[in-house]
């Protein structure tokens, strides 16, 4: 549970790995975007890639906890866009907890990457200029591994999970579109070890009695989002960077809570906000974490982002 | 007697209850190892989920092949100290409710949690609830009934 473990797929060569990236650690902001440490060796090559972290929270079943973050990396500039949805979960579920997409499919090829139980194997069909993301899906469903995988689409709105609803922001998907990546599907037969599986069982309870109030997301209308607190959620609700009067906003907490791997959005307060995060992490990782800790923590990692912004603005 | 009931109409197939289930009976999230689980068959009205309905002549009981199921009043039950893997009982199961636990090395079902279960408590829909399966039946005829004078609902 406490070690993060990222997978780093290369489209052009076709070869795949799985590094560790040590453990968990809240002081430093080392939990939700592991992956700042592989970007810096990319930065220095000038690689580009698109990464996919999720947070220690993400997949353990309570409200929202779906949470992950799409980073991508570009000419030195980077983006992150918060989603959720049922692809991180699966993700950990299959033994990964970051996923880094690098390199560009061969000229007239897309990639169709799948990820079972920590094995990846990545195959090609050759391109078609005219094959729609619906079409993309149903051709990948088909072959899917077990019922339960989870297939994400790179679509031009965005990638689109299940057909269904997008997780991330276009740039994101259309920097995938670009590497040739054609579908990502995730299958699992795993799952994620709680140190205090009782208090975790009670705070979970809690946590989605108190979901019952909020707005329902249970027909046609509204997208269905695993563990979804979030209705109706587009991919028009992304925050960006963190800019000062975000941060006043409560947006800096909402991120914290992202980075852990919970997409609590606007219903965060409502839901015990870093409070009840601070006691999930306790009851999941077996450490005792504090509400300063992860205030601390939130503003070690805005000060990360941060630096990272003004040098990209230094260069520009 | 009281059993779990859902109303397929109201599951979201957000997966609450799976988690719930698997935390609660192994201490850990094993959706895959569930007493719970959820069914995606396509789109979203095509998902629900699925668990032992105790069947009143039970498929798993006549195919257990160490004859460690049984009826106990209302109730499917199992001794699962005596199972040795086989399957069978998964095989013959019409709603795909039996499952494999690793940790016990075990197939098993839903045992409604001895009369509280907490999946029923945490369904964010209300989809799933704990009540006589007659009277169940009986709301959710009504409702269909009301909808169907209002075709937009139905569709």
């Amino acid at each position: 549970m406490k070690n993060m473990r990222c997978a780093i797929i290369d489209l052009a060569s076709g070869q795949s790995g799985i590094v560790d990236l040590g453990e968990w650690e809240l002081a430093t902001g080392n939990f939700g975007w592991g992956v700042h440490s592989y970007n810096e060796k990319c930065r220095q090559r000038d690689i580009s890639f698109v990464a996919l972290s999720t947070g220690i929270l993400t997949g353990t079943g309570v409200p929202g906890s779906g949470g992950v973050a799409w980073c991508n990396y570009q000419s030195n500039a980077k983006m992150f866009y918060p989603a959720e949805g049922r692809l991180g979960a699966a993700l950990r579920y299959a033994g990964i907890d970051h996923l880094a997409i690098t390199g560009k499919a061969p000229t007239g090829q897309k990639a169709d990457i799948t990820i079972r139980d920590g094995k990846i194997s990545i195959s090609y069909a050759r391109a078609s200029r005219t094959e729609s993301a619906a079409k993309a899906y149903s051709q990948v469903w088909k072959r899917r591994p077990t019922e339960d995988s989870v297939i994400a689409i790179p679509a031009p709105s965005g990638i689109l999970e299940d057909n269904w609803f997008f997780i991330s922001d276009k740039m994101t998907s259309s920097l995938l579109r670009n590497m040739g990546l054609r579908s990502l599907t995730v299958s699992y037969s795993g799952g994620l070890q709680i140190a205090d599986p009782e208090t975790f069982c009670a705070l979970a309870a809690q946590l989605w009695q108190t979901r019952r109030d909020l707005p329902v997301v249970s027909d046609a209308e509204h997208p269905v989002r695993y563990l979804s607190v979030m209705p109706g959620c587009t991919a028009a609700d992304s925050s960006a960077w963190p800019a000062r009067a975000r941060l006043k906003s409560g947006v800096l907490e909402k991120q914290m809570l992202t980075a852990l791997g919970l997409y609590w959005g606007q219903y965060a307060e409502t839901l015990g906000g870093l409070d009840m995060a601070a006691k999930l992490l306790s009851a999941c990782s077996g450490d005792t974490v504090t509400v300063d800790d992860l205030r601390q923590s939130a503003l070690a990692l805005n000060r990360a982002l941060t630096q990272r912004k003004e040098r990209v603005y230094e260069q520009l | 007697m009281k059993m779990i009931c859902v109303d397929r109409s109201k599951c979201n197939g957000c997966g609450a209850c799976q988690t719930i289930c698997s935390l609660t009976k192994k201490g850990s999230i094993h959706p895959t190892e569930s007493r719970m689980q959820l069914r995606r068959t396509g789109g979203v009205q095509l998902q629900y989920t699925t668990y032992c309905q105790h069947c009143a002549d039970p498929a798993c009981l006549k195919a257990c092949l160490k004859t460690i199921i049984r009826k106990e009043g209302e109730l499917v039950v199992r001794n699962f100290e005596g199972c040795f893997a086989c399957s069978a009982c998964a095989v013959a199961c019409p709603m795909g409710a039996v499952v494999y636990d690793s940790g016990v090395d075990a197939y098993l079902t839903c045992d409604q949690c001895g009369g509280d279960p907490l999946c029923v408590k945490i369904c964010p829909t209300g989809a799933l609830s704990f009540a006589e399966p007659a009277q169940s039946s009986v709301e959710r005829r009504s409702s269909y009934a009301e909808k169907r004078q209002d075709p937009k609902e139905v569709l």
